[in-house]
């Protein structure tokens, strides 16, 4: 790693890699990965598709199995999700997803759904639990009333804001966020972007943020890892990263959006 | 912002000219209303559409989910019965020609060969098992039965016109075997087969990689000046329409709410909601400060609020805005908005 | 939700299919229990056409045709319920397990079973059991519910294998849920949800499967009444006493047709949720 942490890093992940097998052949999704990430800092992973940078970030949690390498996690290593996940895995890391739709239970109401997730990762009763949950909806913008709801009547952003709840009834340290604005209308996107700022802020959360949007993402993270096709091609701090950006495919990833302003300009 | 990507230089125009209304006009459209039939009736999707596109114009249109931007743009191309939709009112006219109640053996003769089409989604656009060559020969000679060298070479001409590397072997491959941006662009040189006048591209980068987008809208600005034909792109993006349109419009919950040139609008916009719109955009965000966000949802297709349907998110709405309906857009020299304050603030 | 709202979210075909079911079976319920005749034993004059004291006509042995038909429908219905109730059951536990299972041994052999008892059309199984089991009716109850739930269980199976792989199962499996409480209460309720619209699609064919079992004498036993078995039997007699056929062959027809309405209006529902 070139560039200092500051303090002891709560994500360390060396050499790894992640390869799928496929029907048309073995898929070599992540390569040789090395990332570190500072408890309190927002680290970006942009990639465009094909790069390997979702599969990383479930690999960083446990659902995709390593294939070589490791990865630690608060000091633990991580390991893949077999049976129950114990209670401290889940206060650690949480994962928020791209797709509003399919990352909430259609069959619950959001109090259900964050109303569970307080029973089991904070071990409170029915009615307790119900409470909280009432409060984390509202901390994220979720009345009372919209929280009674059947999930398909809410709205993407609206839904985003439930799954976010949902993590947080864990109390994570860690929260990795795939693509959470990218199917989400601009305005929607960028209520959403000030709520997990506020979030951070408040609990103090890490955040890895994985995006398409080099936009989002210079707004958003400290730090930044580049990935084309399951390695990493740069990393560092972002304003160096899209002001001065040293690989190649960095400076064409740059160039192309549209809108970017490049600092060094 | 690359500037070979601006219009520059005189277009030229193979086939017969454009022509244009009396205010040198391509496209026409006035008053236009859309519906979409749903089990509990009609319900409205678009309401006072109106605005021009001139000959080799760009024009982008920006508006969120619930905008009606893309039944607008299927309006114009008369595939509206496909998705139980109708225009209800107002006018269309190409070419000074009214297109609103264009049975569909007319509209063939304009879909394709005086309009073109990109959608969205290139794989909605193209056949899978199809060889690529074969699908644009049959957009080459519109369906009919004999094919001839004339129409093989212009299929090569035409891949070559969008910057397909090595046609002859793309042409016997099929959609699958493509990368996306590749397939973008077999579906915009379909769509550019019968040499129509006025390409709509429908959200044209919104599935694409980023440097693919770079790719693909450079083509189609080039495009633009080669072909000399008129451009209307749909986007969510604003950037991607600052790119390469000249106009830009704005649709808010079905209603048109701004018109005007791109510089003249980035530098300082008419409607309010257009005004958020650009201070909401992260891609020019002050990482030190919150982002400028709008308060509230956009309303859903049909639940529009009485009075001017930005009112309850907007920071300036004032009595007058609740009430009656839409207002009507109100021309400011070149520009246009549909705000009942713009006169205050120029 | 209002109640207006509510009444225009009711699909009209289903409406109607409930009410018509609903009318059948409280005939079949009132109309054994009610009528002076038995459906048994012939006590009239055989061979007679409907009348205003038959309403169906009579068969060739003096038994009233209309009790008869609605006992036969109480017994056709009774049978297809409990058929179709035990496959659904059974094949969508089965099925989910076989989905979520992924690659394990347990799925794979599971799998092997369904797909081979897919593979064979229906009534050529159905008649098999019998031949096994002997014509009765716990004998064609026995050979619907064999063949029958591998079919729920490949739609189980499908549906089961989509699920496991959507994000709120993995963000279940991530907040440290036990695999019984996300297979219970996450992917179970999203699977039985399609495995019900398809049994209500499966009755129909199941209801028509008895009659054609009973039919071809592989079914229920004479003299219990049994719509399909009621068709074979005036056959011989089409020409001069077609009701004693026709009868029972169009309330088996409306019986059919009801039911296709509610599953029809069923999906529709289901599909805009």
């Amino acid at each position: 790693m070139t560039e200092a942490i500051a303090t002891d890093p709560i994500i360390t992940v060396t050499d790894l890699s992640v390869t799928f097998a496929t029907p048309r052949g073995p898929v070599h999704a992540v390569r040789g990965v090395d990332m570190v990430v500072a408890p309190g800092e927002t680290v970006g992973i942009v990639g465009e598709s094909g790069s390997g940078k979702s599969t990383l970030a479930r690999a960083i949690v446990g659902l995709v199995p390593a294939e070589s390498g490791s990865a630690f996690v608060d000091g633990r290593p991580v390991r893949p999700l077999r049976g129950r996940r114990s209670r401290v895995d889940a206060g650690t890391v949480q994962m928020i997803f791209q797709d509003s739709y399919t990352s909430l239970n259609p069959r619950q109401r959001p109090i259900d759904a964050v109303a569970e997730a307080v029973r089991v990762c904070q071990g409170l009763g029915r009615a307790p639990a119900r409470e909280r949950a009432l409060h984390l909806l509202g901390s994220v913008g979720i009345s009372p009333a919209q929280s009674r709801m059947k999930t398909r009547s809410l709205s993407g952003g609206q839904r985003q804001r439930v799954s976010i709840a949902r993590a947080l009834a864990a109390d994570p340290k860690i929260l990795v966020a795939d693509e959470p604005t990218s199917s989400l209308d601009q305005s929607i996107a960028a209520s959403l972007l000030n709520l997990l700022r506020r979030i951070q802020a408040e609990r103090g959360i890490t955040v890895v943020f994985i995006s398409h949007d080099l936009g989002v993402v210079r707004y958003l993270a400290h730090r930044v890892y580049v990935m084309k096709e399951g390695v990493i091609v740069e990393h560092g701090l972002t304003a160096d990263v899209f002001g001065a950006p040293e690989h190649e495919y960095t400076r064409t990833l740059v160039s192309s959006v549209p809108g970017v302003r490049s600092e060094a300009a | 912002m690359p500037s070979d990507l601006e219009t520059a230089g005189t277009p030229r125009s193979d086939h017969d000219a454009a022509r244009t209304d009396a205010d040198g006009d391509l496209l026409a459209v006035s008053g236009v209303r859309i519906a979409l039939r749903r089990r509990s009736g009609e319900v409205p999707v678009v309401e006072t559409a109106t605005f021009t596109v001139p000959a080799n114009g760009a024009l982008g249109v920006v508006g969120e989910s619930g905008s009606g931007k893309s039944m607008l743009s299927r309006a114009l191309i008369g595939t509206l019965p496909r998705y139980g939709g109708r225009v209800t009112h107002g006018s269309i006219r190409w070419q000074g020609r009214e297109l609103v109640g264009l049975p569909e053996k007319a509209w063939r003769t304009i879909r394709g060969r005086e309009i073109g089409y990109v959608p969205q989604s290139s794989m909605a656009g193209l056949n899978p098992i199809l060889p690529i060559g074969e699908q644009l020969l049959e957009a080459v000679s519109n369906g009919r039965r004999r094919v001839d060298a004339e129409h093989r070479a212009r299929v090569l001409e035409l891949l070559d016109l969008v910057r397909i590397p090595r046609a002859k072997q793309v042409v016997s491959e099929t959609a699958d075997q493509l990368s996306g941006g590749m397939r973008q662009r077999v579906v915009i040189a379909a769509a550019l087969a019968q040499r129509p006048k006025l390409l709509i591209l429908d959200e044209p980068t919104t599935a694409l990689d980023v440097t693919v987008q770079a790719g693909i809208l450079k083509l189609v600005a080039d495009l633009r000046r080669e072909l000399g034909m008129a451009v209307m792109l749909t986007s969510h993006d604003l950037a991607v329409i600052e790119t390469i349109c000249d106009k830009i419009m704005t649709m808010y919950a079905g209603a048109v709410i701004e018109i005007g040139g791109v510089g003249d609008v980035r530098g300082g916009p008419l409607h309010p909601y257009t005004k958020a719109l650009m201070e909401s955009r992260v891609d020019q965000a002050d990482p030190t400060r919150d982002l400028v966000t709008i308060p509230g949802e956009p309303p859903s297709t049909g639940n529009w609020p009485p009075g001017c349907r930005f009112w309850p998110r907007c920071p300036v709405a004032v009595d007058a805005c609740r009430v009656g309906d839409q207002p009507a857009m109100r021309s400011f020299g070149q520009r246009w908005s549909a705000c009942l304050r713009t006169g205050e603030w120029l | 939700m209002t109640w207006r709202a509510r009444w225009r979210d009711i699909d009209k075909a289903f409406l109607v299919g409930v009410i018509l079911l609903g009318l059948i079976v409280l005939a079949s319920v009132l109309v054994p229990v009610l009528s002076k005749f038995d459906p048994s034993s012939g006590t009239a004059k055989p061979m007679q056409g409907p009348s205003s004291a038959n309403l169906f006509g009579t068969d060739n042995l003096g038994r009233d045709v209309f009790v008869r038909a609605f006992a036969a429908t109480r017994l056709d219905m009774a049978v297809a319920m409990a058929a179709v109730g035990v496959s659904l059951v059974v094949g969508t536990l089965l099925g989910a397990v076989m989905g979520l299972g992924g690659r394990s041994k347990l799925s794979g052999l599971l799998s092997l079973v369904v797909d081979s008892i897919n593979a064979f059309p229906f009534i050529v199984l159905a008649l098999g059991v019998v031949a096994v089991v002997g014509p009765s009716v716990p004998g064609v109850l026995a050979a619907i519910i064999l063949t029958g739930w591998a079919r729920y269980a490949r739609v189980a199976r499908a549906r089961a294998a989509v699920i496991a792989n959507a994000d709120f199962v993995h963000a279940a499996r991530l907040l440290g849920y036990s695999r019984t409480r996300v297979m219970i209460r996450h992917v179970f309720p999203n699977v039985y949800a399609e495995s019900f619209a398809f049994a209500l699609s499966e009755l129909v064919i199941v209801i028509l499967a008895i009659a054609s079992l009973s039919f071809l004498g592989a079914g229920v036993r004479p003299p219990t009444p049994e719509l399909g078995a009621m068709i074979s039997e005036g056959r011989i007699f089409l020409a001069q006493a077609w009701w004693i056929s026709i009868f029972p062959g169009a309330v088996l027809a409306l019986a059919a047709l009801s039911i296709q309405l509610i599953a029809d209006g069923y999906e529709r529902m289901v599909r805009y949720a």
